[in-house]
């Protein structure tokens, strides 16, 4: 035989060979993914309250090979510190950001200059996908939760920690457009100092008690169930949030009611709309959380029991 | 379309049949080769296939009776602390003198890593004892849980529940477990009276989940765990399930048999095996997508593909070679028939390749050898013929010049010309023993030319001395050899047709001498010459045979210019030249040879 088809033969025989090897060895074994590094920061000093998010964003982070970084801010609600953030996470490498909005208006520029895909939670900023529930929605089926023990001209307070604005803002307008509906004097209670001026004011307002008050998120419900826990002259308490400390105080119905959304839910989304902006998918838009009022006597139904207590793993 | 198949098929035939050998047989072991590699591989193919799922499904089988095991063991632990709790505290104490507390811690102490709460109440539900929490919430109702109900319809069985959260005793840290609940109702002795109560002890669903949790189904199988219901006791994505983010084909496949099933769910196809768990009714359940049994079977087949192609790919190689190894020499071999066949007569037999075709190459070979041989024998043998037949016909003696001579001397003697007589008959007589020579064909040019000579003396006492001949020759030329009878016959010729009319003026001159390498015996006459078509015809071997001339001695010029040729080869022969009224020059060309020397190589 010809010395060149000897030559064609070989070349095609170790060619094959390789082959044969590289198949042998690691039939189409699947491309290890990148990893997605995504910081979430928060609007609250205190990480606890994210608890069942937080797990939310866990499982997510595994099902989504991401890189959770979770940061906290040393002040609740402080702007400046959620733009710093913003600025630091970003340069810092990460692919996407999560975003607690302490104040959705004052933050627009800060998200928009952010350089990298941002979604929020809790209340939209600018044009960024939101995961959230419906909050006025929420405010005002909590409140109507509540009309059953108010009669017309009955004090409500709202209460706050974080000014009247973004996520709490909308509780809010639910709040009072149902409360309305009963001819209750609405007042707004906003303590921006934290927990620390919570104490203070809310003692202040004991001594002409409201029929009822309504904590808009979780900070203040703990708070004021802090203050009014075995006084006989607090006025009755409900509010949004779902922490183990609120879950306990509605057993013990120092609470009438809460309204508790699902976290969990809320956190998985919130990281799946990270992944996608940072991949460039297009994200359609994004249905709103979907959230429970429970009272104490409805919360071992097993529905309840799934949303209020999440599985530790 | 039928036409144009046919009409393909009919090209295809006559360009198959047209085609070369090494094309024919490359092409066949390839078809052969490509149709056997992919029935082959096809049916090896399928059968790994089979064989793989079934493999994949027998995995997930054992997989699951192992967890099974592990699972039954555990439930069974949890059964056995029930059991302890029932048969040997319990039962030993009346709670209206004993406590029944150590025991319970002792129990609770040993199996804390799977026990959250052991707990005994009384039919109305208040609490009796429990370890490691003690005091039941204010609005704790345990006479209206699941698990008391339950525990209560149920004497003697026990009872386990889906997964909930505890919530029947206050934590200072506000943490609230999820629980499975083994519960049974027991009799209770209060001041030697029995009465009932359920005893509750609470799993640590962490037990569950670790036994459950670290199966291996595959990169995209899992395994979850139900209740009779559908009811999801263990889930690697639970929590997802619970957000209602994602979804569980729980409840179908609460009703599925044990066994291996196939469903469709979420729009993906799922191999599902059952297994159910002793006693609790419970049913683990391992799930397979379709598609990663797909991804096995793809990376298979194109394993197999890629083999196959290998080995086609190697066949056509060798099949190549093979085809290469055996019309290579059969294709030189016909290339060398070709070339004998044109008529070439140094042509090698190429000979090459396997044994047959070598054998083949030989005996074409060896054929040849012995065609030529048999040709050169023939070509010898027609030779031979043909001499021995100019021979013959040399040898012949005219009857008429016999008779004519003889009757010249009858005459003579009756005309008391007796010295004339005896002139002929000596000459007769000479001119005989000369053309016998015993036999020889070859003489010298010294006894040819005497033969000429008395042939001379007779025919000018019979023609009355009409003409005169001379003959002349070198000395070194009459020792040389020449073949018998060749001057005579043109002597002959030159006497009937030059002398015939000549009137004792004719002269004819016989002339041997040497040129060279050349001998020449150049015969002249007076004669009246010939045109020289005539020349030209003389010795044109296609007007027909050499036959004796009209009135000569029979013997014609053409046959001695074959048999010189036959004798010397194509050179020599005859050469004529004449002019006519001028006469008539008849050279005899021969090689100049001694006898005993090369004449010995002509006459054989």
């Amino acid at each position: 035989m010809k010395k060149r088809y000897l030559l064609l033969f070989a070349v095609f025989l170790l060619a094959f060979g390789a082959l044969f090897t590289l198949l042998s060895a690691a039939p189409l074994q699947q491309r290890p993914r990148d990893y997605f590094e995504i910081s979430v920061v928060t609007r609250e000093s205190d990480s606890s309250i994210w608890a069942s998010i937080r797990q939310g964003m866990e499982q997510a982070a595994n099902d989504f090979d991401v890189e959770l970084r979770l940061v906290t801010l040393t002040e609740t609600n402080s702007v400046s510190e959620q733009r710093m953030l913003l600025s630091r996470e970003a340069k810092g490498g990460a692919d996407a950001l999560i975003l607690a909005p302490a104040d959705p208006n004052a933050l627009e520029d800060a998200v928009a200059e952010a350089g990298i895909p941002v979604v929020t939670m809790q209340a939209p900023v600018g044009n960024a996908p939101c995961i959230s529930v419906d909050n006025e929605a929420m405010g005002r089926e909590l409140a109507r939760s509540m009309l059953p023990r108010l009669r017309t001209g009955d004090r409500v307070v709202l209460l706050s920690i974080f000014p009247g604005e973004g996520a709490v803002a909308g509780r809010a307008a639910g709040a009072k457009q149902a409360l309305a509906q009963q001819g209750v004097a609405v007042e707004e209670l906003w303590l921006p100092g934290g927990r620390g001026a919570m104490g203070e004011a809310l003692s202040g307002l004991l001594s002409d008690p409201p029929e009822l008050v309504i904590a808009l998120e979780p900070a203040a419900l703990e708070g004021a169930v802090r203050v009014f826990q075995g006084l006989e002259s607090a006025p009755a308490l409900c509010g949004i949030g779902s922490t183990s400390l609120i879950v306990s105080c509605l057993e013990k119905k120092l609470i009438e009611a809460i309204a508790a959304q699902n976290d969990f839910a809320a956190g998985y989304l919130a990281i799946d709309a990270a992944v996608a902006a940072a991949e460039g998918r297009p994200l359609s838009p994004a249905e709103p959380i979907g959230f429970s009022i429970v009272r104490q006597d409805t919360m071992y139904l097993p529905e309840n029991q799934k949303l209020l207590f999440p599985f530790v793993r | 379309m039928s036409n144009f198949l046919d009409s393909m098929m009919r090209r295809l035939s006559v360009w198959y049949r047209r085609s070369s050998i090494q094309v024919v047989i490359s092409l066949s072991f390839t078809i052969v080769a490509v149709i056997g590699m992919i029935l082959l591989g096809s049916a090896l193919l399928l059968r790994f296939s089979s064989s793989t799922d079934a493999l994949l499904a027998e995995d997930s089988r054992r997989i699951l009776d192992q967890v099974n095991l592990n699972l039954d063991s555990y439930l069974r632990s949890m059964m056995r602390v029930s059991d302890t709790m029932y048969y040997r505290v319990i039962k030993n104490a009346d709670l209206a003198e004993d406590s029944i507390g150590a025991g319970m811690n002792l129990l609770y102490e040993t199996n804390r890593d799977t026990v959250v709460s052991i707990a005994v109440f009384s039919q109305n539900g208040g609490l009796v004892s429990a370890t490691p929490l003690s005091n039941l919430k204010r609005q704790a109702r345990p006479e209206q849980q699941e698990w008391f109900t339950a525990a209560a319809e149920k004497i003697e069985n026990l009872h386990f529940s889906t997964p909930h959260v505890q919530n029947l005793f206050e934590d200072p840290d506000y943490l609230y477990r999820w629980v499975v609940s083994l519960s049974r109702q027991v009799e209770l002795t209060r001041a030697g009276a029995i009465e009932s109560g359920v005893l509750l002890v609470d799993m640590n669903f962490g037990g569950i989940e670790q036994i459950c949790k670290n199966v291996d189904l595959g990169e995209s199988g899992y395994l979850y765990l139900i209740d009779g219901d559908g009811e999801i006791i263990y889930h690697p994505r639970q929590q997802l399930i619970y957000a209602s983010l994602l979804r569980e084909n729980n409840r179908a496949a609460a009703g599925y048999e044990d066994g291996i099933h196939r469903e469709k769910f979420g729009g993906e196809t799922r191999q599902v095996t059952v297994k159910t768990v002793g006693y609790t009714g419970w049913k683990l359940v391992g799930v397979v997508p379709a598609e990663s049994l797909a991804s096995n079977h793809i990376q298979l087949r194109l394993f197999g593909i890629f083999v196959v192609l290998f080995f086609i790919f190697f066949l056509v190689f060798v099949n190549l070679g093979v085809s290469e190894r055996i019309a290579v020499p059969i294709k030189a071999l016909e290339q060398s028939v070709k070339e004998l066949e044109a008529g070439s007569e140094t042509v090698d037999i190429a000979i090459g390749g396997p044994y047959e075709v070598q054998h083949l190459g030989n005996s074409i070979r060896s054929m040849v050898s012995t065609m030529r041989q048999l040709m050169d024998d023939i070509i010898r043998q027609e030779e031979s013929k043909r001499k021995s037949e100019l021979d013959v016909l040399q040898s012949q003696i005219n009857p008429h010049f016999l008779y004519n001579t003889l009757d010249s001397i009858v005459w003579m003697i009756e005309n008391n010309r007796y010295d004339d007589a005896i002139v002929m008959v000596t000459s007769l007589a000479r001119l005989f023993r000369i053309s016998l020579s015993r036999g020889r064909t070859l003489i010298t040019v010294g006894e040819e030319l005497e033969h000429a000579r008395h042939y001379m003396t007779i025919q000018k006492m019979r023609f009355k001395n009409k003409f005169t001949s001379e003959i002349r020759a070198d000395g070194e030329a009459l020792g040389c050899e020449t073949v018998k009878l060749v001057v005579q016959p043109i002597v002959e010729n030159a006497i009937y047709h030059g002398m015939e009319y000549a009137d004792g003026d004719g002269e004819i001159l016989v002339w041997a001498h040497i040129e060279g390498e050349d001998l020449y015996i150049d015969v002249t006459d007076n004669g009246p010459g010939m045109r020289q078509e005539q020349v030209d015809r003389l010795l044109r071997e296609d007007d027909g045979p050499a036959a004796p001339s009209r009135g000569g001695s029979g013997i014609g010029l053409r046959n001695v210019h074959q048999r010189i040729q036959l004798t010397y080869g194509e050179p020599y022969g005859l050469e004529i030249e004449s002019e006519p009224d001028e006469g008539t020059t008849i050279r005899i060309h021969l090689p100049v040879r001694r006898p005993g020397g090369d004449g010995e190589e002509a006459r054989k």
